[in-house]
């Protein structure tokens, strides 16, 4: 055997090892046992239990999909923080039929959120809508889609709005209009070529809606200086619901750290070099390593969870970004708090 | 970083980190138990240094090393040695390399275990690993090749098991 692949299998055999390892909870317990016989300081160990139980929580209200294995098949997850919860307070109220809301992503700061819908059948080649609200003074919403390049001018219901047609090498197509002072509408579409029609009825349809918030439960450790959280979303990737954070620059978006909390695992494993994060087995994959990777990546195994974290930079595509990968997937807390609005319609 | 910001991002981490050094949940459970208590009282100090983790993280070392010191015995415990499987007393089949390396791993004396813990588990380099069991980088090479020397002489006696069924 060579040197290499014992190595290999004695990092496999660590990890093994290693879960094994107690839950925490029983050690937390135990630590805090002694300050609760210090009455003292009884209101403060009260106050930590209740911090836990909250950080703890959102783990425990992951979204029921049928079919999906439990909390504990999962093994033991991070320690998520507490969800924040992105209201929608607008929506379109009519969608084409056989297309479900699969994703919704949102600026940290507030000021806007995406919201895509399309089929639940990877076979159907059925319409995929987005649609984009946020502030128009917004600060960060470079990060949206914006439908900039809209021309053709459009009624939507005594509103001034704009379309840009699909094209040729373009089937894409997008409305953009004001909904009220300051709120701006983006509809893009994609799945049928110059139906124009369908997408000015699901902008038509926009209203003031009732819908479940978007919750997010996540948040960086540590990042690069450069580099500060900018959004957050949840989609359900083949079938299973899945977090995402994005930590972006002050300007342009050449340089990005990107962290998701899946069940889908790498597409090339044996293309990995194994590496041990969190006391777990991980994965790297350098940047190029396959024509779809196409940034530095790492992948780090939770029982049937996969914590992925992804490094890009524009500028600096074949340096070193192991030690940021690993600072990255080592302080970053995630989870998958309940979120209603998956697989609903408008 | 708070103590209890600490605890619940790094005593998952802790906990794992100190299975594979003693190969005994209930004894790692232990040693965790009394470092962090330890790291409570003094979190004033600790909480300000620059990488609070890896002060925590050698306080887990430095206390299966001592704790095993104390004990006087290099032994696991036996219902830790069951967890590992069958691995001797099933010639007859395929016997699991991996199940192998796990006792193996637990039999190895307590500064290679620590050594082969802190380099294939951590990934910490020579230089991480010295500093962190006191002693020089000579010596830490020395303990992670004597080792894996016996992990591969453990791996073989079952090859050469496997070959004479």
């Amino acid at each position: 055997m060579k040197t290499d692949e014992l190595e290999i299998l004695v990092r496999e055999a660590l990890g093994d090892h290693a879960d094994r390892a107690a839950e925490p909870a029983d050690t937390i317990a135990a630590v805090l046992a002694p300050r609760r016989r210090r009455p003292v300081i009884a209101y403060a160990a009260a106050a930590v239990v209740a911090l836990i139980l909250l950080v703890a929580a959102p783990l425990f209200l992951r979204d029921a999909e049928p079919g999906s294995s439990s909390v504990g098949s999962a093994g033991r997850l991070m320690v998520a923080p507490k969800a924040v919860e992105f209201p929608v307070r607008i929506g379109p109220t009519w969608l084409p039929e056989g297309i479900k809301e699969q994703e919704r992503y949102a600026l940290l700061d507030g000021t806007g959120m995406t919201r895509s819908w399309w089929s639940d059948d990877p076979q159907v080649n059925g319409y995929n809508v987005n649609v984009v609200v946020y502030d128009e003074y917004s600060t960060t919403r470079h990060w949206l889609y914006g439908c900039d390049d809209a021309t053709e001018q459009v009624d939507i219901g005594g509103k001034y709005g704009r379309i840009r047609p699909p094209a040729v090498d373009d089937q894409t197509t997008c409305l953009r209009f004001s909904y009220e002072p300051g709120k701006i509408v983006v509809v893009l579409m994609a799945g049928s070529v110059n139906d124009v029609d369908t997408l000015l009825r699901v902008g038509r349809s926009i209203q003031p809606v009732s819908s479940p918030p978007l919750v997010v439960a996540g948040v960086f450790g540590e990042l690069p200086a450069d580099l500060s959280p900018g959004f957050a979303g949840v989609t359900r990737d083949v079938g299973a619901p899945g977090t995402w954070l994005v930590a972006v620059p002050a300007v342009g978006a050449q340089k990005y750290v990107q962290v998701n909390w899946t069940t889908k695992g790498p597409e090339s494993a044996s293309l990995g070099k194994p590496k041990t994060v969190r006391g777990r087995p991980a994965l790297y994959f350098p940047a190029g390593v396959r024509d779809y990777i196409r940034s530095d990546e790492l992948w780090v195994q939770f029982g049937d969870h996969w914590l992925k974290v992804l490094y890009h930079d524009e500028k600096d595509l074949k340096g070193d970004h192991v030690p940021w990968l690993l600072k990255v997937a080592e302080s970053v807390a995630v989870g998958l708090p309940r979120n209603d609005w998956i697989g609903g319609r408008p | 970083m708070t103590f209890d910001e600490f605890l619940a991002q790094r005593l998952d981490g802790l906990l794992r980190y100190a299975t594979t050094l003693t190969c005994d949940p209930h004894q790692a459970q232990d040693i965790v138990q009394e470092v962090v208590l330890r790291a409570q009282q003094r979190w004033s100090r600790i909480g300000k240094t620059e990488q609070p983790a890896a002060y925590v993280t050698r306080m887990v070392t430095n206390e299966f090393l001592s704790w095993r010191r104390r004990c006087r015995e290099l032994v696991v415990t036996p219902s830790a040695m069951d967890a590992f499987g069958a691995v001797q007393a099933d010639l007859t089949g395929q016997v699991d390399d991996r199940a192998v390396l796990l006792a193996g791993i637990a039999r190895l004396p307590r500064k290679q275990r620590a050594a082969v813990v802190l380099r294939y588990y951590l990934n910490r380099t020579d230089e991480q690993i010295a500093e962190e069991l006191g002693c020089s980088t000579g010596t830490v090479r020395s303990h992670v090749s004597r080792a894996v020397a016996a992990l591969r002489v453990e791996l073989a006696s079952v090859e050469r098991v496997r070959e004479a069924l």
